[in-house]
């Protein structure tokens, strides 16, 4: 569509008309999926959600805990309920059943083996119909749009997770619920947290947040108490095995503060051997 | 050549979806799980054993830590299981017969009222064993139980090294302790 | 007596299968050798085959059927599977409801496929014989040997009418899950019209590969055959997906089950197929034979992993011998077509390039449309088959589920929806981009507006917001098309035009069923609690308070029902009842849910549990958003196929040897069977496809 310069009013009115209209709406979609994006259900709830229905019932054939209603799906919501409520993350919780019912009980197949084989799937079919629509299609167009397609939805999966999130079945001892968890659930909620939760998390793996708990705990516990060096230790095991440099200075640190604490020869050990 | 290298893969393909649908087919009932996907082996196989603490049916206290140092065989029953009812007298005969300075027992009543749990145990003569209450069943979740009856065996150091589901023996039991208790 | 004259049928059919294929070989062979009179006795010989091989399965089916209704319990079957107590209508459908029976409705649907393929090409070949017409009689052969291989299946690995004597006097019923709605009746057959649907497109792809069937364009008289069992499978799919979740109590309408995800794999290559298979020659090439092929294999495959036990699963039969023979003869046809293909592959016309260089026109979104139809088919069988291989190989057991295709569905579902949009309004010679942009105005217009209210006014999650909001943009492209073809339609009404509206009819309902699943996946909320009469339980905008429990038992069955008021999401209050039935005779306990819904959403509640006085009641409750959507949309689907169904205006049976006229509606109607002016065929190609059309 050709026009000469001096459109008349009305078209150019028109145009922009039309213009100013379509940045309007851009800008509200932008807003609206901002909005949407920001309040994506993150409560107990959802997070439960996302949890079981990521964990396979043992005993039910092939359904999710989140769908089945036989008994140990209940408990096994219960439990995993009460973990997110104490403040775990889901990948703990999913953890935590991995080390208990195997490497079976996640819905998603593993990143070894077959189950690399078929998370990698997706993307060699990717390829594929790329290098097919870049043949059907012609040499630039299609090569263009071939390229799109794959690397568009290649982003998207990885996005989206095929590629991860890892659930190890950690060397650690597992972690456990603190004694007299059974008698009392509500007892149990209040105890995970703190030096224990930051522990616990450290023997699952996630080191962030124990050296997020154990940041909290040395804030709030009276310097050189009990609490204090215990949380001390934590913090430099944390940070240790992030691999973070300060380590070094916290671990010294907790030498100094407790020589004679259970865990000093270890530590000591640890900072002999680098 | 194309031609070649498609057949070379369609043969390969086929027949490798063969010769896996037919393993499928021939080995489905010896292996770890059985046809309807239900699990049967515990993710805590040669793992240290979960803590395990809390109030008995008979009224006190129990805790797997009191037995460091010794075998202990914990298992997890209910009142209300069939299977259970004829597996506790063969555990409390095995408490007998084993010397308490190297086996010790612990049972779990999980799914349970105090009252149900107790009288099975008077029922089966499982006064001597201290069986936790697990009223919500979250300790054996703990444990990676899928139901009841399910027995563990833990070392001297705290690993589980021996699980089954289903009433045991004595047979299977002692075939579980012993390499325990000599090594 | 029964047991004889069922095994009898079962005999008849599969010689009459062997004999139908024998016949129709030779018939073939004797059409192509130019027009041989003997020919014709041939075809008429395979017709009448073949209609006894209807007769062999009907016969079989009869008499099981009678058996079951005349509560004959010497049939091992009938003892297993029936009851004196089971009402008439369960007795009847006891027929499919354990493996050894639905193998005799398969049969019959199969058989039956058969004879309507034969009656119809002897017809044709009455009506003119051309060498040509081969193709039809190879497909024909083909179509019965497949028969004829399950009905060896049947007879030599299964013993339907098996005898236990002294014959009891009664049995424990069919499943109590199988006998408790009336959608136990429709689902089974519905679905195995679908699969076995898909038969004939097979035998036509496989005949068009063993007669070098290039000149024929011969998808054009199978395409129908696909449309139908492609509405069958949806339906089925479908109706299944919310027995599951209104009557079973199973929490969910799909749960990527290894059963459930074979009803899905031929679903998707049938619905590429459909894609693919559009006009011209370029239909009849060798990537419409292997979707043809691949589809049917696929309904082979499932059949096999249902009846073979070796996935989990909450559908699949018990673990029974049917699994090697299944296996040989999934295995047998997999081999013959891979075999054709590679030998025979390039004797078919290779599509021709798409002849619109423009990005944005209909065929490269049908192209498109086909890779991630295949792609998703592909991965989905994958994720079926990992568990299977994993443990067949002694490695560590796997589970793939829900994450895992989700992961894949979801983008290949918004991918489509775009398709939709893109294919629509993009012409196949694009009158250039401005004209493009201006159909593109109104849906893209609208996609933002719905996307933008819906973010704006609190809605979570971005996925389910732009679902909804490219699902409005594909009901308004297809909204505007069907008023284009309406508005052109000459006053003698828009019924004769009805087959051009019937594809966008289905991409709308497609769209809604979509925004229905996303809505009710990412906006569900579900709490459970244990209450006392009186006492409520929320989740998400639901409300239900409990009521009474009470207790029944009638025939053969324990009912705990719980009353319930249920007040859905902006809806108003109404009684329901959920239960807990226990069936004793077979040890099994069944959950029945209650749901109230508006068009905004179900409340789903079912019994967890009943204390044993009846005190206390653990309910859960879930708010599902939208998902009546889903059903509504299914339905749309299904209209919108069976209005496609329609003959071509102008074209009916071949006596109607018009030409058509090009009209301002097939200038303006972007329909799926509309003709655009520049592409009609000459009248001698139009002569000749018309005599091919089946």
């Amino acid at each position: 569509m050709t026009h000469d310069a001096t459109g008349s009013r009305p078209d150019r009115g028109r145009r922009l008309a039309r213009i100013l209209l379509a940045t309007l709406l851009l800008v509200a979609v932008a807003i609206g999926l901002w909005n949407a994006h920001s309040n994506a259900d993150r409560s107990l709830a959802a997070r439960l959600d996302s949890v079981t229905s990521g964990l396979r019932c043992p005993t039910c054939s092939g359904q999710s805990v989140a769908d089945s209603e036989s008994d140990l799906a209940r408990r096994m919501r219960a439990v995993a309920a009460e973990q997110l409520a104490a403040g775990r993350t889901p990948d703990q919780v999913k953890t935590y059943f991995v080390q208990r019912y195997g490497r079976q009980v996640l819905l998603d197949p593993p990143l070894s083996g077959l189950g690399l084989v078929a998370r990698l799937v997706p993307f060699v079919l990717l390829v594929a119909g790329g290098v097919i629509i870049a043949r059907r299609l012609g040499r630039r167009r299609g090569i263009l749009t071939g390229a799109v397609f794959t690397l568009g939805l290649s982003a998207v999966l990885v996005g989206t997770g095929v590629l991860g999130p890892v659930i190890r079945q950690s060397a650690y001892p597992p972690p456990t619920l603190p004694a007299g968890a059974a008698a009392s659930p509500t007892a149990s909620a209040q105890r995970t947290t703190g030096t224990h939760a930051a522990l616990e998390a450290l023997q699952s793996g996630d080191a962030r947040t124990a050296e997020r708990e154990a940041r909290g705990e040395l804030s709030s516990a009276r310097h050189g108490s009990r609490r204090w060096q215990d949380a001390l230790l934590v913090l430099g095991l944390a940070q240790h095995q992030l691999g973070d440099k300060q380590a070094e200075g916290t671990l010294q640190r907790f030498l100094n503060a407790a020589p004679k604490h259970p865990a000093a020869p270890m530590v000591r050990k640890l900072l002999a051997g680098g | 050549m194309r031609r070649l290298l498609i057949t070379v893969l369609a043969v390969a393909a086929l027949a490798g979806l063969g010769t896996t649908l037919t393993r499928a087919l021939t080995d489905g009932d010896g292996s770890a799980s059985g046809a309807d996907g239900a699990q049967q082996s515990t993710g805590l196989l040669d793992r240290p054993a979960p803590s395990l603490s809390g109030p008995t049916v008979m009224g006190g206290t129990a805790a797997l830590s009191r037995y460091r140092g010794k075998v202990v065989v914990v298992s997890i029953w209910a009142s209300w299981c069939a299977p259970c009812r004829a597996e506790l007298p063969v555990l409390a005969a095995a408490h007998d017969r084993y010397r308490p300075s190297q086996v010790a027992f612990l049972g779990i009543a999980t799914r349970d009222s105090r009252s149900g749990a107790r009288t099975m145990v008077t029922r089966t003569g499982l006064t001597g064993v201290p069986s936790i209450l697990d009223t919500d069943g979250s300790i054996a979740i703990d444990w990676g139980a899928t139901g009841v009856p399910e027995t563990f065996v833990v070392d001297r150091a705290g690993r589980i090294r021996a699980h089954r589901v289903g009433a045991i023996t004595a047979h299977w039991l002692d075939d579980a302790v012993r390499p325990l208790v000599a090594r | 007596m029964i047991a004889v004259v069922g095994s009898f049928g079962l005999c008849i059919g599969l010689c009459g299968a062997l004999a139908t294929t024998g016949l129709w070989v030779i018939a073939a062979r004797r059409t192509r050798a130019a027009a041989d009179p003997r020919a014709a006795t041939m075809i008429i010989a395979a017709r009448q085959a073949g209609w006894l091989t209807l007769f062999g399965a009907a016969l079989a089916v009869a008499a099981m059927e009678i058996a079951l209704i005349g509560d004959d319990f010497s049939l091992t079957y009938v003892a297993e599977n029936s009851s004196r107590a089971t009402p008439l209508l369960f007795r009847i459908t006891a027929l499919w409801s354990a493996l050894d029976g639905s193998l005799l409705l398969w049969l019959l649907i199969l058989s039956g496929h058969s004879a309507v393929l034969a009656h119809r090409i002897a017809s044709l070949s009455e009506r003119s014989r051309r060498p040509d017409g081969a193709v039809g009689m190879v497909a024909a052969a083909v179509v019965s040997a497949v028969a004829a291989s399950f009905f060896a299946v049947t007879l030599i690995s299964t013993r339907p009418f098996a005898r236990v004597l002294p014959a009891p006097d009664d049995g424990p019923g069919p499943n109590p899950l199988l006998a408790d709605h009336v959608a136990m009746a429709v689902h089974p057959p519905l679905l195995y019209a679908g699969y076995l649907g898909l038969v004939v497109p097979f035998g036509y792809a496989l005949a068009a590969l063993i007669t070098g069937g290039a000149r024929q364009n011969w998808m054009t008289a199978v395409r129908r055959w696909v449309l139908a069992a492609w509405l069958c499978l949806t339906a089925g799919i479908a109706l299944g997906a919310w027995w599951s979740y209104a009557v079973l109590g199973w929490g969910g309408y799909w749960a990527w089950d290894p059963v459930e995800n074979a009803s899905l794999l031929p679903w998707l290559t049938s619905t590429a197929l459909l894609h693919a298979a559009r006009r011209g020659r370029a239909a009849s090439g060798l990537w419409t034979v292997t979707l043809a092929a691949a589809s049917f294999l696929l309904v082979v495959t499932g059949t096999f992993l249902t009846r073979s036990g070796i996935v989990a699963s909450v559908h699949s039969f018990t673990r029974s011998d049917l699994g090697p023979a299944l296996l040989v003869l999934l295995l047998g046809w997999a081999g013959v077509t891979v075999a054709l293909v590679i030998l025979r592959g390039d004797r078919l016309a290779a599509a021709p390039a798409p002849r619109s260089t423009d990005l944005l026109s209909r065929g490269t979104a049908l192209l498109l449309n086909n890779v991630l139809l295949v792609g998703l088919a592909i991965t989905v069988l994958v994720g079926t088959l990992v568990p299977v291989a994993s443990q067949a190989w002694g490695g560590p057991q796997l589970s793939v589920g829900a994450p895992y295709y989700n992961r894949i569905a979801v983008p290949v579902a918004f991918g489509l929806l775009v398709l939709v949009v893109l294919g629509t309004i993009g012409r196949r010679r694009s009158a250039g981009p401005a004209a493009l942009r201006r159909r593109a105005a109104l849906p893209a217009g609208v996609a933002a507006v719905v996307t933008a209210a819906l973010g704006l006014s609190g809605a979570r999650g971005v996925a389910p917001v732009l679902a909804l909001g490219l699902g409005a943009a594909v009901v308004t492209v297809a909204g505007r098309q069907v008023f284009g073809v309406l508005r052109g339609t000459r006053p003698r009404g828009w019924w004769s035009r009805r087959s051009a509206v019937g594809g966008h009819l289905a991409h709308a309902g497609l769209a809604i069923a979509l925004a229905g699943i996303a809505a009710s996946s990412s906006w569900a909320a579900s709490s459970e609690a244990t209450i006392r009469p009186g006492g409520w339980v929320t989740a998400g905008g639901s409300v239900v308070q409990l009521h009474r429990v009470g207790r029944h038992t009638s025939d053969g069955r324990t009912e705990t029902a719980a009353e319930l008021s249920i007040t859905p999401t902006g809806g108003s209050t109404r009684p329901a009842t959920a239960a807990l039935t226990y069936y004793p005779g077979r040890s099994q306990t069944v959950p029945v849910p209650a749901i109230a819904g508006t068009w905004r959403g179900d409340a789903y509640v079912t019994v967890l549990a009943i204390a044993d006085d009846g005190s206390t009641v653990t309910l859960r409750v879930s708010d599902e958003p939208l998902v009546g959507w889903l059903w509504a949309g299914a339905a749309v689907m299904v209209t919108g196929g069976l209005l496609a169904f329609a003959p071509r205006r102008g074209v009916g049976p071949v006596r109607a040897r018009r030409r058509i006229e090009p009209t301002a509606a097939d200038a303006i109607g972007a329909a799926p069977d509309g003709l655009a002016p520049a592409d009609l065929p000459t009248p001698v190609t139009l002569r000749r496809t018309w005599v091919n059309r089946s």
